[in-house]
């Protein structure tokens, strides 16, 4: 009986314990319906959200479309644009006491050194209201942030990827599967790269060369007349029609097309070596002194939630960090997914978006400017 | 011209001192506009300091721009081309001009409207198109021409310099003469060509002996307005040239701000040539036209009369109808083409065609707002220009005000400042100014950053064909009793009235195409369609910004037409064709 009396005290614990904690969540949840209902009125009366976003018109649509049906009457202004003309005119804007842009959301080069540098962000903690945005179980790897205070910029992607692609027609997949093949001399003049010296994929791979392969491994890369270009399409033609072998830093989303119209290009496997660890476009920060403060935080919630972070990664292909997102098929696209691959020590390991990882980079960028053609 | 100026200051100075106080004003107006920008523009070039840091001055900057590898092939390059096209074109652009405007060719007023057309297609895709004709591996030109049995090597390659010359002319140097010439050559006189047949001399002898000189004003500025564009050209550039390592000093200004971070200094301290260009190039147009006469429509009766071609007329309209559709007929067909297909210039894929691309375009929510933003910016625009610059040339050629030169000169600024960098100048000087705070994140901003940005080509248009109205027109005005505005509205207007619709519709035109003014101060609310047409190009999906140019083009064709009806009712007539 005394058995039976533990047994019992124990089921008794933990169904009281069990319902208590059901009882804390739905508290929890419930306060923040509530607090949701009294931030949407406030923020109807602002009457939008404005938000700097990366150049890409299905996010605008996607997004645009979906927050102002969960949102009736709060107006979700996009502003598609390279990060650093919008860095440079919300920081004049800023200085000039001009307060348009609320949120920015973009890649961690200008993220970091402009927005941070700038001083120009608010803390991000205090916008995470919602229960399952706050709780940073629901994030792979905790809050993630690239600022040094880790503060400012809250990191919601996270995936490897390499972005090489090849013609069929020219090259074999098994020719090309170490960064060591590529200064093979059958490729001279047949390799093009999405110009490293500028902010992009182009820059990643360049600088996880640097880092892993060595200078003279990238002076000997330099030697092979590269085809350098800053425009995505023109690269992607050229390697379709055959005028290049490989290319590398050029995205999924520039050869989209051609691969829907059969054209002979394809995507690499990971080279033996491995490959860096990025949040793409996938970093967020508030501007300090935004002027519709509680739209700003129905936005932030609405998008670091499980219907924003689908719609982010459905648009821009790039996995979110969020647990219960499924991001197993972004891999054919290229980006594969940090959470379902690798441990948080080994993407610690391999991303190159922090703040430290990114000044370590300087010498790397250095090297472009010196090595490549002007 | 000083004689008249010196009959003028006495007028002026009998009268009250209200027009010199309106003249002063507008002096300050004009100053401020122009001054601010390019004063934060130099100034800029000498902040050292990263964007981060307290704001430090220095000569660095200086030092990048000028001692940047390749610099003075950049230079070379850029003066050669830019000399090279507008030599071509100014001799293409006076013959057309004058066989448009002067001469009995068939159907001129269609001719005429072919080449405004090539002037309003976008340069992207027209350069897009001529690759996919001239490329040396893949063109198809090139390709036809290598079936026949005498052709070995592929005879076109669009990566070269003439490339690059051919490109331009093509896509809008031809175009922009024709433009701006015809309309000065057809308020001549024919009494003067008479004079001269009459006197022995051929027709070639009198377009070369009388009809260009008398229109050396208009040419002048044609001249000028386009040396200064062809220096700060890029787009083509960008494409054509850097591919094979031709650079130009737009190019390079290009690379510096798009660096990140952006390199602004040394890329500003590189456009602060353009400005001692233009004031050389202003200098010799001023130096020209001084004390001599242009007027050429004049109180004592006018006459178009028509120079017969003879002979000639049929080889001729032919030779001109085919270049008219080589450089609009063509680059039209393919930017069309082109928004129906899947994959731009891509024939032999399985269903190459396709209408998902204006579907797409066309159910965006966006599409339908950035069309009524380009509308407003456009008439907007157009309309506050055309008073202002009407104002300002009334001033530099009719009055004696003291400071006209200074007006004149300060007209010429804004195409100093390259376009990727006026943007930047004017949003520093809205957003330091405080009468602009109310205005910014507005479709009015961009109405006053479009009406800066086209003074030059306004003013000077303007300004060119006043010089050919004759001062007899309004002292007899004045003198049967009519007062300023009345003389200004009743007896000027009219007789501009060509020149103003024209200007209207050029002002339009850069406003609907117009990028790099617009792109720091446009917002989600007020973005144009040619700020569409850029986000979709930069994600790599030209097939939809091709149609969204494709509409800017319907749009403007639209616009030209109806300039060209209203002007075709109130203008200088020719006599029966």
């Amino acid at each position: 009986m005394a058995y039976l009396d533990k047994r019992h005290n124990r089921f008794v614990f933990l169904a009281v314990a069990g319902l208590t904690l059901l009882g804390f969540c739905h508290n929890s949840w419930g306060a923040w319906q509530e607090e949701l209902e009294k931030l949407t009125d406030a923020a109807k009366k602002e009457g939008k959200v404005v938000v700097s976003i990366p150049a890409s018109s299905e996010l605008r649509k996607t997004m645009e479309g979906a927050f102002e049906k969960r949102y009736p009457g709060i107006d979700l202004e996009l502003y598609p644009s390279s990060a650093s003309k919008q860095l440079r005119r919300i920081r004049d804007e800023f200085k000039a006491g001009v307060h348009y842009f609320d949120i920015h959301l973009g890649g961690a080069g200008s993220m970091v050194s402009g927005f941070v540098g700038g001083k120009i962000v608010e803390p991000f903690e205090q916008f995470l209201l919602a229960p399952d945005v706050k709780d940073p179980k629901n994030w792979w790897g905790g809050y993630m942030s690239i600022d040094e205070e880790k503060r400012y910029v809250f990191t919601y992607a996270a995936f490897l990827t390499a972005n090489f692609w090849y013609n069929t027609q020219l090259v074999k997949p098994d020719e090309l599967t170490s960064y060591e093949d590529l200064l093979n001399p059958k490729l001279k003049g047949k390799i093009g790269f999405f110009d490293p010296r500028r902010p992009g994929a182009g820059r990643g791979v360049w600088e996880y060369m640097w880092m892993h392969k060595g200078v003279e491994y990238l002076k000997g890369l330099a030697a092979q007349d590269l085809l350098l270009s800053q425009n995505q399409r023109v690269m992607a033609e050229s390697l379709a029609k055959g005028k290049l072998a490989v290319t590398i830093g050029v995205t999924y989303y520039g050869f989209r097309s051609f691969v829907d119209a059969g054209l002979p290009v394809k995507a690499l496997p990971l080279f033996k070596e491995g490959t860096y660890g990025t949040a793409g476009s996938g970093n967020l920060a508030v501007i300090k002194n935004h002027p519709h403060p509680n739209a700003t935080k129905v936005y932030v919630n609405w998008l670091l939630g499980k219907e924003g972070q689908e719609i982010w990664t459905r648009s821009q292909s790039q996995p979110t960090r969020r647990v219960d997102v499924d991001t197993t098929w972004t891999e054919k696209f290229g980006y594969i997914s940090a959470k379902d691959t690798i441990s948080v020590d080994e993407w610690n390991r391999v991303e190159q978006i922090s703040a430290g990882k990114q000044e370590n980079m300087k010498t790397a960028r250095k090297l472009a400017s010196s090595l490549l053609p002007k | 011209m000083d004689r008249a100026a010196t009959q003028d200051q006495v007028h002026f100075r009998r009268r009250l001192n209200g027009p010199v106080l309106l003249m002063s004003l507008l002096l300050g107006v004009v100053a401020f506009l122009v001054l601010v920008p390019l004063f934060l523009m130099v100034l800029n070039s000498f902040q050292i300091s990263t964007p981060t840091e307290d704001i430090v001055y220095g000569l660095q900057g200086w030092k990048v721009a000028f001692s940047s590898p390749g610099i003075l092939g950049a230079v070379y390059n850029t003066f050669t081309l830019a000399l090279a096209r507008q030599f071509i074109a100014l001799v293409i652009g006076i013959v057309l001009a004058w066989l448009l405007a002067r001469t009995d060719i068939p159907m001129s007023g269609s001719l005429e409207f072919m080449f405004w057309l090539s002037f309003f297609l976008p340069a992207l895709p027209v350069t897009l198109g001529w690759i996919l004709l001239l490329d040396p591996e893949f063109g198809l030109l090139n390709a036809w021409l290598l079936e026949l049995p005498f052709i070995s090597e592929p005879p076109f390659n669009i990566y070269s310099f003439w490339g690059i010359v051919w490109v331009h002319l093509a896509a809008s140097t031809i175009g922009v003469k024709v433009l701006l010439l015809t309309p000065a050559f057809r308020n001549m006189d024919a009494s003067l060509e008479e004079s001269s047949r009459v006197s022995g001399a051929g027709a070639v002898g009198t377009l070369l002996r009388i009809i260009t000189p008398v229109m050396m004003p208009a040419i002048l500025v044609a001249t000028i307005l386009g040396l200064v564009r062809s220096l700060e050209a890029f787009e083509i550039e960008l494409l054509l040239g850097v591919p094979i390592g031709l650079h130009v000093f737009s190019t390079k200004i290009h690379d510096l701000v798009i660096a990140e971070p952006a390199e602004y200094p040394p890329a500003m301290a590189l456009s602060s040539t353009f400005l001692v260009i233009l004031l050389m190039l202003v200098s010799i147009q001023r130096f020209v036209v001084r004390r001599k006469e242009y007027t050429t429509v004049s109180g004592r009766g006018f006459s178009a009369r028509l120079t017969p071609l003879g002979r000639w007329r049929t080889p001729i309209f032919v030779a001109v109808l085919l270049l008219a559709l080589t450089i609009t007929a063509f680059p039209t067909v393919f930017l069309a083409l082109g928004t129906f297909m899947k994959l731009f210039g891509f024939f032999n894929i399985a269903d190459p065609w396709t209408l998902e691309n204006w579907r797409q375009v066309l159910h965006d929510p966006i599409i339908f707002h950035s069309l009524g933003n380009t509308l407003l910016v456009g008439l907007g625009s157009g309309i506050a220009g055309v008073f202002l610059y009407s104002l300002i040339a009334y001033v530099i050629v009719k009055s004696g005000f003291a400071y006209r030169g200074v007006l004149d000169f300060l007209s010429w600024i804004p195409w100093s400042i390259p376009g990727i960098l006026l943007g930047m100048a004017l949003l520093w000087t809205f957003l330091g100014t405080k009468i602009f705070i109310p205005a910014y994140g507005t479709i009015y901003i961009l109405i006053v950053a479009m009406v800066i940005k086209t003074m030059p080509v306004g003013t000077q248009v303007i300004k060119s064909i006043m010089m050919q109205l004759g001062r007899e027109l309004e002292e007899a005005s004045i003198v049967s009793g009519a007062s300023w505005f009345s003389t200004y509205f009743r007896i000027l207007i009219p007789l501009l009235f060509p020149a103003l619709l024209t200007v209207g519709l050029l002002i339009f035109i850069s406003a609907a195409r117009d990028i790099s003014t617009v792109v720091l101060l446009a917002t989600a609310r007020t973005r144009t369609l040619s700020l569409l047409m850029l986000e979709f190009a930069t994600e790599g999906q030209f097939e939809k910004a091709t149609v969204v140019g494709v509409i800017i083009v319907i749009f403007v064709v639209a616009a030209a037409l109806i300039a060209r009806a209203l002007g075709g009712r109130m203008g200088v007539r020719a006599e029966s064709r």
